[in-house]
């Protein structure tokens, strides 16, 4: 018994907590990056971290926050994990822990709703590429939203589709609408379902929703061969269901173009599962993609990480770190509510932190939405994602795989 | 002694309650007060769980179902009316509860795994309305000029306090369901549902409370939850999984089945999940989950029962165990006075019949029982005699047939009622409620005369008295005789106070001495004016004991009447020693 007890203690005594890690020097500015480290979505907060890091080693490397004496910054991340409880968690103990300037997360819409509730009550500024309108119709102080919301996302999406169709000749007729309920893809269909469609007169001839996981695509992609959509609105953002979906696609022989939305769509991994052809005919509106001009900013992305390329997580979290350190050069301070009330006056029209977003400027409105806010369309060719739309910074011309 | 009993089971309460609130004062960090109010809503959650699957033994998968209703109530009411979730906390309880009856009416019905597999379909049935409604992410609004009507406190210990609350009047409830007539009952249905029955707890009732009483907690720690720590309110966060995960990890650390359980369960295992996010988790992202798993791994190796039992276990081991060589008082004085004077007809069995499938084990049987006698029924072995008794109170409703208690048809009557009514029985095996003491065995069937504890633990005493096991009260079933068991399942019939007894084979098993003393404490029953139905398909013991006897053989009444007479009857003889022996007893008559 007392050698159990003993065994018991010895584990015990394992588990508990080792001091935190040694504290940087006290003038440096710390960014709390809270997202998914662990668990389902840990890809894409691994992306987000190289973004970040890499815009980090640049700014101390040319000398740190001038207006602050050369501060060097620190980047301090939390694991937002696999729930809305434990991005919670991590923000508040990275807000709670040490003196943050400001904060990067959480990546899923509905962890940054609770993340950025804990950064308004800590009066920290709060910086997101999540979609949901919802973020910032709350009416804080301290949240940034960068991305162009969802309502904004499926209506410019469809324009641009629209005006790609006509230009090669086709008037859409037919749509299908196929995708998950999660909160993201909901937001996006809603007002296609409403009333995006009906205005340009094309009717919605398939519309299936599932909850993930999903069984079986068998009698979706059936659908989509019987009825031959023009186009198919599409949002599977799980990987597995995706891929479900789209390797029946690829069996039944279904030739539709397909327009996703979000950054789920263009990640590597599909290169091997579903092969190059079938990806050709693969668009997704996402928040931010390589443009025009930044071929070199891509090159040390893949050089530092070994990524065959570019997506909107990272180079996200590279304009917001690089958004902090502009604020704090105005600001001329760390002080979390001096560098909210600069990025409310910020108008950045050139910069590493403009070059990365369309239209190539940085103000936000009161509600915290970036102003001018341009989706933008993204095309696999030939195994690689492209920026196609908006042409001026477009990196390749799209392609119209629809039927002539 | 009572009083002093009563305050002694308080002052714990109170000291738990006044340790969380100083913590909550002392703490200076968020994030610790995150911890704290996370403790606290994780141990009112555990508890409200333990009330129908700690006491009631009824396992709930589902318990996330009242959980998130409590939670999306209180928002939606917030965004939909603008109602204050102070007002809709007690909205979201409402609905739960509601919520509860409208699930335990088809769930209870399944017994065991069954029910908790069934369990497990409501959260996912609300996750998938919640989606079809279009409520994926819910974010409470944000109320900058009245927040603390909003419960939005810029405080974290506002926080504590709230979720304090809410733990220790969760904590009180149980403490109060334990000490109660509902507490004996839950835990005897969970010990044995059909003895729990019998002894005149309606088990049904009871769970339903149960289940109710657990559901209204938890939807206000759902809505507090949603409060102080998810901001945003997600089907997945809500209904999901993860909810149940933590409150079954709690339960089971700590211990299901006592108030304490939960509590420690949330105190050692929340803290750990903390610190482990807040320390390696952040170094190595996802180790935490692992490590986690390993330490519950640990405790459960450790203390399979739970923390709570473990240490009482250790500590009760020390004490020395009550003697059960304690010579037993002397029984009441043999009653040598005649009977009681036989009245009219208390019970009437009307052409009763029953049939399993294929098998008919009683057909169109009849007779009464008469007050204040004691009625032998005999008969071989599967001649339906136990059946019978099942048939009178209330376990099985005849296919044919009437069952009258004082001319009052009692036909399709729960046990429970027909046992209010007066109706007493003990089993062929005795049926105990292994983990309660003596005393509380017989406390349970106290409970139908009497709600009140105090009078109901003085009826259970008289009861012991009566069959003189009084010096064993504290013992738990499992040390006892098998003429100490009988005994107790008998005390627990009486201390109903019953009109009627059945008893079912009540000297099976019993030496020469037992025999004796069994006899005689039925005969004394007798004299106190209880009339009394026996079992037997020994006919010896029953020639001394009974006024009259009732013969069944294959189902059938083949004879009733005095024991001598009966005795005398061919076709008892036949059913008894065969056609043979009834030409030997023919040719020896004449």
């Amino acid at each position: 018994m007392t050698r159990r007890i003993a065994v018991a203690a010895l584990v015990l005594a394992l588990l508990t907590p080792v001091a935190p890690p040694i504290a940087p020097a006290a003038d440096d500015l710390k960014i709390a990056l809270v997202v998914p480290l662990s668990g389902r979505w840990a890809r894409q907060g691994q992306l987000k971290k190289m973004g970040a890091e890499m815009a980090i080693d640049e700014i101390n490397a040319a000398g740190g926050i001038k207006a602050l004496g050369g501060a060097k910054i620190v980047l301090r991340e939390a694991d937002a994990g696999d729930s809305v409880e434990k991005a919670v968690s991590a923000a508040q103990r990275a807000l709670g822990r040490d003196k943050i300037s400001a904060g990067i997360g959480a990546w899923l819409s509905s962890f940054t709703l609770g993340v950025t509730e804990v950064a308004e009550r800590m009066q920290v500024p709060w910086f997101t590429l999540s979609y949901a309108d919802s973020i910032t119709e709350r009416g804080f102080k301290y949240t940034f939203q960068t991305s162009p919301e969802s309502s904004v996302q499926a209506e410019q999406a469809l324009d641009l589709l629209v005006d790609l169709a006509r230009r090669n000749n086709q008037a859409l007729k037919k749509a299908a609408i196929v995708g998950d309920n999660t909160a993201a893809t909901v937001f996006f269909f809603k007002p296609l379902r409403e009333k995006l469609l009906k205005a340009k007169g094309i009717d919605i001839v398939v519309d299936e929703i599932w909850t993930p996981p999903l069984a079986d695509a068998t009698a979706i992609v059936q659908k989509l061969r019987s009825t031959q959509p023009d186009i198919v609105f599409y949002g599977a953002t799980n990987f597995p269901d995706s891929i479900q979906v789209l390797q029946k696609v690829k069996e039944f022989g279904v030739k539709s173009p397909i327009q996703g939305v979000g950054a789920w769509l263009v990640t590597p991994e599909y290169v091997t599962t579903v092969g190059k052809e079938l990806l050709d005919n693969i668009m997704s509106v996402v928040a931010a993609h390589p443009l025009k001009g930044q071929e070199e900013l891509v090159e040390r992305f893949k050089k530092r990480t070994g990524e065959p390329f570019m997506t909107q997580d990272p180079l996200m979290a590279y304009a917001h770190v690089w958004i902090i350190k502009e604020a704090a050069e105005q600001a001329k301070s760390a002080d979390p509510k001096a560098i909210r009330d600069a990025v409310a006056k910020l108008d950045l029209r050139s910069g590493p932190a403009a070059a990365t977003l369309a239209p190539g400027r940085i103000r936000y409105d009161e509600r915290g939405r970036r102003i001018g806010a341009v989706p933008i369309v993204v095309q696999w060719q030939g195994g690689e994602p492209f920026t196609v739309v908006p042409a001026e910074y477009a990196t390749r011309k799209p392609v119209w795989h629809g039927a002539k | 002694m009572a009083a002093s009993g009563r305050l002694r089971g308080w002052l714990p309460i109170a000291l738990v309650v006044v340790a969380g609130g100083l913590l909550a004062l002392a703490l200076r960090e968020r994030y610790h007060h995150r911890i704290l109010t996370l403790v606290l809503l994780w141990a009112t959650m555990g508890l409200a769980w333990n009330i129908i699957s700690g006491y009631a033994g009824q396992t709930s998968f589902g318990h996330q179902a009242f959980f998130g209703i409590g939670a999306y109530v209180t928002v939606l009411l917030i965004l939909k009316a603008g109602l204050t979730p102070w007002l809709g906390v007690l909205a979201g309880a409402m609905v739960a509860v509601a919520a509860a009856v409208l699930i335990g009416i088809p769930t209870f019905r399944l017994a065991g795994i069954y029910f908790a597999l069934a369990t497990l379909a409501y959260p996912l049935i609300l996750r998938i309305v919640m989606d079809f409604a279009g409520y994926q992410e819910v974010a409470i609004p944000m109320a900058r000029e009245r927040p603390t009507l909003f419960m939005q406190f810029a405080e974290p210990r506002a926080y504590d306090l709230l979720a304090l609350g809410v733990f220790a009047a969760t904590l009180a409830l149980s403490h109060v369901i334990e000490g109660s007539r509902l507490g004996y009952s839950l835990v005897a249905l969970r010990e044995n549902e059909q003895a729990a029955e019998a002894a005149g707890v309606d088990t049904f009732r009871c769970k339903m409370l149960a289940y109710m009483l657990s559901a209204a907690p938890a939807a206000i720690v759902g809505a507090v939850y949603a409060h102080a720590i998810l901001y945003v309110v997600t089907p997945e966060a809500a209904f999901g999984v993860l909810v149940i995960v933590q409150t079954l990890v709690v339960c089971l650390v700590g211990g299901a089945g006592s108030k304490w359980g939960p509590v420690i369960g949330a105190a050692v295992m929340v803290p750990i999940s903390e610190t482990l996010d807040a320390t390696i988790g952040d170094r190595v992202p996802g180790i935490q989950g692992v490590v986690y798993g390993a330490a519950l791994v640990l405790i459960i190796l450790f203390a399979p029962e739970g923390l709570y039992w473990r240490v009482r276990g250790l500590l009760g081991g020390r004490r020395p165990a009550p003697t059960s060589s304690a010579p037993a008082p002397p029984a009441a004085a043999p009653v040598t006075g005649g009977p009681a004077v036989i009245g009219g007809d208390l019970l009437v069995v009307g052409e009763v019949s029953k049939a399993f499938l294929g098998l008919q084990a009683l057909s169109d049987v009849s007779f009464a029982i008469r007050e204040h006698e004691i009625l032998g029924i005999i008969g071989p072995n599967g001649a339906g005699k136990t059946t019978l008794f099942n048939v009178l109170n209330g376990f099985l409703v005849p296919d044919r047939g009437e069952v009258l208690l004082r001319g009052r048809s009692v036909r399709g009557l729960r046990p429970s009622a027909i046992c209010r009514r007066g109706v007493g029985r003990t089993f062929q095996v005795v049926r105990s409620f292994p983990r309660l003491t003596v005393l509380d065995n017989v406390m349970v069937g106290a409970f139908v005369r009497d709600r009140q504890r105090e009078r109901a633990e003085a009826r259970a005493r008289a009861a012991l008295g009566v069959v003189a096991l009084s010096h064993r009260a504290d013992a738990a079933p499992t040390g006892l005789t098998t003429l100490e068991l009988r005994l107790m399942e008998l005390a627990r019939c009486l201390a109903g106070a019953p009109t009627l007894v059945l008893l079912d084979e009540p000297l099976a098993g019993l030496s020469g001495d037992g025999v004796g003393v069994m006899i005689e404490l039925i005969r004394r029953l007798r004299a106190d004016g209880t009339t009394v139905a026996i079992i037997e398909h020994t006919m010896q013991a029953l020639l001394r004991l009974a006024d009259r006897l009732v013969v069944l053989d294959q189902g059938r009444r083949i004879a009733a009447g005095a024991p001598a007479d009966v005795t005398r009857d061919p076709a008892v003889i036949e059913a008894y020693l065969g056609t043979r022996w009834l030409r030997h007893a023919e040719s020896l008559r004449t």
